[in-house]
């Protein structure tokens, strides 16, 4: 009697424990931060103003303020479908972004400024959103191998981001490059 | 600051002070205490800071006569040392 019952406990545990696996958050795990906090258009509004070239930007922050303004420019041609300019733009924003990565390697939610202002700092997902707007551009051109190449970077630095900071916005474009990278033949 | 403003206010530098996200109040208050007198526009918001991206208070910015942002100070600076007057008065030459 003692067997059996301990047998049915036993069969109910394995079953009670998967079931509640999807429920109970792993303990750590914090939610990814939502798409209405971090995404393109809130970083591009919090850098608009005083435009940082190259040859000024003295600190990571004047770098990064200076990539994200590139790539605002880059998004306009883009949306206009004006794709030599907005390759230009997206490849300068991601020469601020390269000489920040020498300094950074991460991204955050909530990067302070200074005491009482976070900026939403982003880099690896910037660059990331750049190679794969670049690689869409590829595409549309007929340039299928670059733009392979180019979805591969962007994939590099999407699950980078991802490392630094889980984002909705970061899962997405995951989403969105695992679907425009071929599998390996 | 306060000494050096008025040898150069009858040069024709104009001098703003920018207050961020501090009320009137405070400002005044500040301003009494340190027996300052040159104008301080109040940015309530912080949208100025923002759009001049400045992260270190204080930043200072030198502006031309065509408006164009030329220089841009950070931290706390002797105003008086030739290297920021010798900018000023190249800037205020032009035309």
């Amino acid at each position: 009697m003692k067997e059996k019952c301990f047998a049915l406990f036993l069969v109910i545990s394995c079953l009670a424990f998967p079931g509640c696996a999807g429920v109970t958050p792993i303990a750590g795990e914090k939610p990814p931060v939502p798409v209405q906090t971090a995404n393109l258009k809130a970083v591009l509004q919090e850098n608009e103003g005083l435009e940082f070239v190259w040859e000024n930007a003295k600190d990571v922050r004047d770098f990064y303020r200076g990539g994200v303004q590139q790539k605002a420019k880059a998004e306009k041609q883009f949306q206009q479908k004006a794709y030599p300019e907005a390759m230009k733009f997206y490849q300068s924003s991601n020469d601020f972004f390269t000489k920040l990565s020498q300094y950074m390697e991460e991204d955050y939610a909530e990067y302070p400024l200074f005491e009482g202002t976070n900026i939403l700092f982003f880099p690896n997902l910037l660059t990331a959103d750049n190679y794969l707007k670049m690689g869409m551009i590829y595409r549309e051109t007929g340039r299928e191998g670059s733009a392979q190449s180019s979805f591969k970077r962007a994939q590099t630095f999407v699950r980078k981001s991802l490392q630094s900071e889980r984002t909705e916005w970061g899962l997405s474009l995951d989403k969105d490059l695992s679907n425009l990278v071929e599998p390996k033949k | 600051m306060e000494k050096f403003y008025p040898q150069y206010q009858s040069k024709g530098l104009i001098f703003y002070r920018i207050s961020a996200k501090e009320t009137r109040e405070a400002v005044s208050k500040f301003m009494e205490k340190e027996s300052l007198h040159f104008p301080v526009l109040l940015d309530k918001t912080g949208g100025v800071e923002r759009l001049f991206g400045v992260w270190v208070h204080p930043t200072a910015y030198l502006i031309n006569r065509q408006a164009v942002v030329c220089y841009r100070i950070m931290g706390v600076s002797d105003w008086a040392d030739v290297r920021i007057t010798s900018v000023i008065d190249q800037l205020l030459k032009e035309r």
